[in-house]
C-alpha cells in the first residue's frame, strides 16, 4: 500500500495543532442563575482535586477528533495498492454491445447493462491525479463493438466522461467480433519514436515503433468467433471481465430458409432450424405469419437439449427443426416467431424472430449456349421451365450485346464462353469452362477424382460423385478473396467452383463432363437442375441479396431510372415503419445502406419501374429486405470460462483483479463512524 | 436550586394555615428533651420544685422551708423531717428563627413561602398551649405591598446597638395566648427574601436580644458560604434547646439542569462554570450529602436535633410525623 498523494499529510501539521487548540478555548456556557454556588463549587473543586483521572476523560474525546481527524487526513492522502501484474498507464475498454448482450439474466438486467456497471467501476478504480499534481493519473478510452467496433471515447482521465461514453453505448442486434475492436485500440496505441544518433546527426527520426496500448479490458460474454484471430500486442495485457451468469436458457431461431418447390412452385416450403441451451427437450410454438396475416401454423418443435456426452467441458447446444409447406404462390413478407410457455425463462429474445422475403412463384426462363449437345439439351427441354432456348456462341454474344440476354434468367454455358472473356451480368452454369474471374487454370491432369464436396450446397445437396471418373481435368488456382469458392475438390485441385462477382454469379464446372463418366452418373442430371434452380431463383428473388445480417451493409441494384429513393427501418417489432432515410442511387442504380444494425424487415420505396420480386406499394415500387440475427454462437448465450485469442489464452476475471484498490472510503468511513462513537460518548457524558 | 419563577406569596394567616392543618394540630404541644424554666407558671413541667399536684422527690428539711410541704407520714415513721417536692408546671419560650436570604427564595415549592408555613404552623401551636413565642427574621426585607404592617409592629425588637445593622433583623417576641396567632400570622408575611445575610452576625444579634430560655427553631437550608457553625454555636451556647431544620428544594438534591453553565449566585454573584454531566452531578449529590453529613454530625455534637425536609414535603407530613418523632411536638 502506498499513498497516491503524500503531501496530504502535511495537512495534518495544520489541523492537529489547531484541533487541540480548539479544544482548549473555553466553551460558551450559557448563564444559569441557582440558589446557591457553594455545592457546585465544592463538586467542581473535587472533580478538579481528581486531575488524571479528570484529564483522561477529557482526552478521550480529543482522541476520538484526532482519531476522526487522522482518518480524513489518510483519506486524502488516497492510499491505494496494486497488484504486481497490474500495468499501470493506459486502459482499454472493450464492451460488447452485440445481440448475445441483450440477454438477461434472473434480474431482468441486461448483460450489455452489468457490463457497463463493471466498466463505470473500472473507471471508478482508475488512479486519479492527486489533488495538488495533475501528473499520475491514468487514462482510459472507450471501444464498443460488435462486428464492427466504434470509439465512444478516446484516452481521457476525465471519468465523468468516461462514465457517460459508457453509458451512452447503445445494444445491437449484430453478432459480435473482437478483432476489429483490438485493431481499432491498438491503433490508439502512442507511437513511440526512436531518434537515431548513430550517424552523428541528433534530432533524426530514424523509426517510429508502436509500443502497446495498455491494458485491454474485453467486457463481453466471451461469444467472440473471430477471438482465434485477434493478435494483442506483445506489452498489451488482456483482462477478460466476463459477464452473463452460467447456463442461461435460450431457445432461438437459428435457421430460416424459403424454397419454393420445383415441380410446383406455388408450393412454399419454410424450414426453420431452432437452437436451445435449455437442461431438458421443450415444445415449442412456432407462429408464422404472412403478409402480416396471422396465418397460424403452430407447429410444436422439439428443442433438444444440449448435449453433454463427451463431459463436462464439450457442452454444446441442442437444436431441433421444423419444416412447413404453405400454398402460397404470391411473394410474401414471412414473420417467424416462436412463441409458448417454453420461452418463459427465455433470457434472449432477438433471436426469437425471423423474417423473409420470397418471391412469387415463378418458373425459370433458361438459355443453354452450346456448340453442339443434342443429349444435354433435348433433357433440359423436357424439364417445366418457362422458357427454354438454345443458342450457339454467336448468338449469346450477339444477345449479351443487345441485352436482351437480361430476359433468360439462367445460362448454361456449354464448353463455351464469350470470346473476349466477359461474362455479360446474369447468372451462369459453365460445363468443361472457367471464367476468368478469379480462376485461373494452371495445367491439365490425366485423370482426377472427387475426393471431397460440399455437401451442404444447393446444387450439391442431394448427390453423390464420389464414383466418377474424369479423364482430363484442368488444373486450376483460383483466389479465394475475389469472391470464388470451390464446392467440390477432386484430387488434383477444384473440381467445381462458385463464383460470385459484382455482376455476375456462376457454377462452374472445370472440367468437360463429356470427358468423364458423370454423364452416365444419376448424379449428373440432379446436378443440373439443381444448379440451374438454386441459381435462377436467386436471380428471380434476389433472395441472398435480401437476406442481411445486422453489420452487413444493404448493398442492391434497383431497376434504373429509380427516383425519390427512400429506406424505412424496422421498429421493434421488426416492422418496416421505423425511421426513414433518403438514399440516392447510384449512376447504375446501386443503393447503399448500412451498416445495419436492427433485426427486422427493411423496405426500399422508388418511384420508377419495378424489377422481378418487387411489389407496388401505392404509387411507387418497394422491394423488402429481411435481416436475421441466425447466428448459432451468438444464441449460444452461454458465457465463455476464458478468451482464446491468437497468442493467448485469457481467462476471466473474477473482479477487477490487476487494478488498483483505494483505500480512502474505508478512511471516510472509518472517521464517520469515530464521528458517531464520539458523539454516543460526548451524550453519555452529558445525559444523566 | 433555581429561582422560583413566579412566587405566590402569602398575605394572610389563611394562606399559611389552613383548617385542616389547625385540626390536625390542636392537640399537639411543643416539647423538649431538656425542661427550663419558665417566667409564668404554665401547663409545663419546671426544674422548680414547685406547689402542683405532681410529686417529684423528697429533700432533707432545711430551716426556711414552707411547713406545710414536710411529708408527714415520713415523719411519724422515720422521725426525721423530710419535704415533699412537687413540680411546678409552667410554660415554654418558643423561638422561630427564618432565614430570608435570597437563596431561600428559590425553588420550587419556594423554600421561604414553605418556611413561612412551618413557622406559622409551629408557632400556632405553640400559642394554643399557652407558650411565649418569638420570632426573628435575618435577612429578607419587609414586603413592598405590606410595609405598614410591619413596620407596625409594635413589638419589633429596637436592634442592639452594639451590633452592626448591616443585616436586617426582624422580630416579634413574647406573643403569648391563641389571640396573639394573628400578630404572628401578619409578621411572617410582612418579610420576603432579600440580599445577602451573616449567620453569624444575626446569630449573634437575636442571642443578644433573646431572654431567658426555650426551644429555639432555625429553618434555614444553611448553605452558606462563610458557615453555619459559628452561628449554631453562639445560639445553642445560651442554653437554648436549638431544633434545626434545614429546608432544601428538590431542585437542589436532585438538579434539573443540562449542558455547558455559567452558575451565578443568586446572593453573591459567584459564578462556577460547569459541564453538566452524569458524573458531575454524580459527583454533586455526593458533595450535597457529605454536607448534610456533616451538619448533623456538627449538630449531634452540639445536642441540636436536625432534620433535613424538601420544600415538597406536606407541612401536615412534616409536623404530624417527623417533628413528632424528633421530640419537637408531642
Amino acid at each position: 500500500m502506498n499513498l497516491a498523494a503524500p503531501t496530504m499529510l502535511w495537512l495534518a501539521a495544520g489541523f492537529v495543532p489547531a484541533l487541540v487548540i480548539l479544544y482548549f478555548l473555553k466553551l460558551r456556557r450559557r448563564p444559569q442563575e441557582i440558589s446557591s454556588t457553594l455545592l457546585w463549587k465544592r463538586a467542581i473543586e473535587d472533580l478538579q482535586a481528581n486531575a488524571p483521572f479528570q484529564k483522561l476523560r477529557r482526552n478521550i474525546l480529543l482522541l476520538l477528533q484526532l482519531l476522526i481527524l487522522a482518518g480524513l487526513i489518510v483519506a486524502l492522502a488516497q492510499p491505494e495498492s496494486r497488484d504486481e501484474t497490474s500495468i499501470s498507464g493506459n486502459h482499454v475498454i472493450l464492451i460488447d454491445r452485440s445481440a448475445s448482450m441483450l440477454a438477461r439474466d434472473s434480474q431482468g438486467r441486461s448483460r450489455l447493462d452489468r457490463a457497463k456497471r463493471d466498466a463505470i467501476a473500472l473507471v471508478e478504480s482508475l488512479k486519479e491525479s492527486g489533488l495538488l499534481s495533475a501528473d499520475g493519473a491514468e487514462q482510459a478510452m472507450v471501444i464498443a463493438f460488435d462486428v464492427s467496433a466504434d470509439v465512444v471515447s478516446t484516452f481521457t482521465s476525465d471519468k465523468a466522461a468516461l462514465r457517460r461514453a459508457i453509458e451512452s453505448i447503445q445494444p445491437t442486434h449484430a453478432p459480435s467480433g473482437l478483432d476489429e475492436a483490438v485493431k481499432l485500440a491498438r491503433a490508439h496505441a502512442p507511437i513511440k519514436r526512436i531518434e537515431d544518433t548513430r550517424g552523428g546527426q541528433p534530432g533524426a527520426i530514424e523509426t517510429t515503433l508502436q509500443v502497446g496500448v495498455g491494458t485491454i479490458h474485453v467486457f463481453s460474454d466471451g461469444a467472440l468467433p473471430d477471438a482465434p484471430r485477434v493478435l494483442t500486442g506483445v506489452e498489451d495485457e488482456v483482462i477478460y471481465h466476463r459477464v452473463g451468469e452460467d447456463d442461461p436458457v435460450n431457445l432461438a431461431i437459428t435457421a430460416l430458409r424459403a424454397d419454393r418447390g420445383y415441380e410446383d412452385p406455388a408450393l412454399l416450403s419454410l424450414f426453420v432450424g431452432l437452437q436451445s441451451t435449455a437442461p431438458s427437450p421443450r415444445e415449442v410454438d412456432l407462429e408464422v405469419r404472412i403478409n402480416g396475416e396471422m396465418r397460424a401454423y403452430s407447429v410444436p418443435v422439439t428443442a433438444l437439449s444440449q448435449s453433454s456426452e463427451s463431459g463436462e467441458d464439450a457442452r454444446a447446444p441442442g437444436s431441433g427443426s421444423a419444416s412447413i409447406q404453405i400454398e402460397y404462390p404470391e411473394s410474401a413478407l414471412v414473420d417467424v416467431r416462436l412463441v409458448g410457455s417454453a420461452l418463459a425463462d427465455d433470457a434472449l429474445a432477438v433471436d426469437n424472430r425471423g423474417w423473409l422475403v420470397v418471391p412469387p412463384a415463378r418458373r425459370l426462363a433458361v438459355a443453354m449456349v452450346t456448340p453442339g449437345n443434342p443429349f444435354l439439351s433435348d433433357w433440359l427441354a423436357t424439364l417445366r421451365f418457362s422458357r427454354f432456348e438454345v443458342l450457339t456462341p454467336s448468338e449469346f454474344e450477339d444477345a449479351a450485346a443487345d441485352g436482351s440476354s437480361s430476359e433468360f434468367d439462367v445460362f448454361l454455358l456449354d464448353r463455351t464462353l464469350p470470346a473476349n472473356g466477359e461474362l455479360p451480368p446474369g447468372r451462369y452454369l459453365t460445363l468443361g469452362a472457367v471464367p476468368a474471374l478469379g480462376a485461373v487454370v494452371t495445367g491439365t491432369s490425366q485423370s482426377a477424382r472427387f475426393v471431397d464436396w460440399s455437401r451442404s450446397h444447393p446444387a450439391l445437396r442431394s448427390v453423390n460423385i464420389e464414383s466418377v471418373l474424369i479423364a482430363e481435368s484442368p488444373i486450376v488456382e483460383f483466389d479465394k478473396d475475389a469472391g470464388v469458392t470451390s464446392i467440390a475438390d477432386t484430387n488434383v485441385g477444384p473440381g467445381i467452383l462458385e463464383i460470385f462477382a459484382p455482376e455476375v454469379r456462376a457454377i462452374a464446372v472445370v472440367f468437360d463432363p463429356l470427358k468423364s463418366t458423370w454423364p452416365f452418373d444419376v448424379s449428373f442430371p440432379v446436378f443440373v437442375a439443381s444448379a440451374i434452380n438454386s441459381l435462377g431463383n436467386e436471380a428471380a428473388a434476389g433472395a441472398l441479396a435480401r437476406q442481411l445480417r445486422p453489420g452487413d451493409v444493404l448493398n442492391d441494384r434497383l431497376p434504373s431510372g429509380a427516383t425519390e429513393t427512400r429506406i424505412t427501418v424496422p421498429d421493434t417489432a421488426g416492422q418496416p415503419i421505423g425511421a426513414t432515410t433518403t438514399l440516392t442511387p447510384n449512376a447504375d442504380g446501386r443503393v447503399v445502406f448500412g451498416p445495419i444494425d436492427r433485426l427486422g424487415l427493411y423496405k426500399v420505396r422508388w418511384r420508377g419501374d419495378m424489377a422481378a420480386g418487387d411489389v407496388p406499394d401505392g404509387s411507387r415500387s418497394a422491394r423488402f429486405f429481411a435481416a436475421n440475427l441466425l447466428d448459432t454462437r451468438e444464441s449460444d448465450i452461454q458465457p465463455a470460462p476464458s478468451l482464446e485469442l491468437a497468442a493467448r489464452t485469457v481467462r476471466a476475471e473474477g473482479g477487477r483483479a490487476g487494478v488498483i484498490r483505494r483505500y480512502w472510503p474505508w478512511f471516510v468511513l472509518a472517521a464517520l463512524a469515530v464521528i458517531l462513537l464520539e458523539w454516543w460518548v460526548y451524550n453519555r457524558k452529558v445525559h444523566v | 436550586m433555581l429561582p422560583t419563577p413566579s412566587i405566590k406569596r402569602p398575605a394572610s394567616i389563611e394562606d399559611l394555615l389552613d383548617n385542616d392543618l389547625i385540626a390536625r394540630v390542636s392537640q399537639l404541644d411543643l416539647a423538649s428533651t431538656k425542661i427550663f424554666a419558665g417566667k409564668l407558671r404554665g401547663e409545663r413541667r419546671s426544674k422548680k420544685r414547685g406547689e402542683s399536684v405532681e410529686f417529684a422527690d423528697h429533700r432533707p428539711y432545711a430551716i426556711g422551708d414552707d411547713t406545710r410541704h414536710i411529708d408527714w407520714n415520713i415523719l411519724a415513721r422515720l422521725d426525721r423531717l423530710f419535704l415533699k417536692l412537687f413540680l411546678e408546671e409552667e410554660d415554654l419560650s418558643l423561638h422561630l428563627v427564618l432565614d430570608a436570604s435570597l437563596s431561600s427564595d428559590c425553588g420550587e415549592p419556594n423554600k421561604f413561602v414553605f418556611m413561612q408555613r412551618v413557622a406559622m404552623t409551629l408557632g400556632y401551636i405553640g400559642l394554643v398551649n399557652f407558650n411565649r413565642v418569638a420570632g426573628s427574621v435575618f435577612g429578607g426585607a419587609p414586603r413592598s405591598t405590606d410595609q405598614r404592617a410591619a413596620t407596625s409592629e409594635p413589638d419589633s425588637a429596637p436592634l442592639p446597638r452594639s451590633v452592626p445593622s448591616s443585616i436586617p433583623l426582624h422580630a416579634i417576641r413574647d406573643l403569648r395566648g391563641r389571640r396573639r396567632v394573628h400578630d404572628l400570622a401578619r409578621f411572617l408575611c410582612s418579610i420576603e427574601p432579600a440580599g445577602d445575610t451573616d449567620f453569624r452576625e444575626s446569630a449573634m444579634r437575636i442571642v443578644l436580644s433573646r431572654r431567658g430560655r426555650g426551644v429555639m427553631v432555625v429553618l434555614s437550608d444553611f448553605l452558606m458560604k462563610e458557615g453555619y457553625q459559628d452561628g449554631l454555636r453562639l445560639l445553642v451556647g445560651r442554653g437554648y434547646d436549638v431544633f434545626a431544620l434545614q429546608v432544601l428544594s428538590p431542585q437542589e438534591v436532585e438538579p434539573p439542569v443540562r449542558g455547558d453553565l455559567r452558575l451565578t449566585d443568586i446572593e453573591d454573584s459567584a459564578t462556577a462554570d460547569v459541564t453538566i454531566s452524569a458524573p458531575l452531578l454524580k459527583r454533586y449529590r455526593q458533595v450535597l450529602h457529605a454536607y448534610q453529613e456533616e451538619l448533623r454530625t456538627f449538630c449531634a455534637q452540639r445536642e441540636i436535633a436536625l432534620l433535613c425536609v424538601q420544600s415538597n414535603t406536606p407541612i401536615e407530613t412534616l409536623v404530624v410525623e417527623y417533628l413528632r418523632r424528633r421530640g419537637l411536638l408531642r
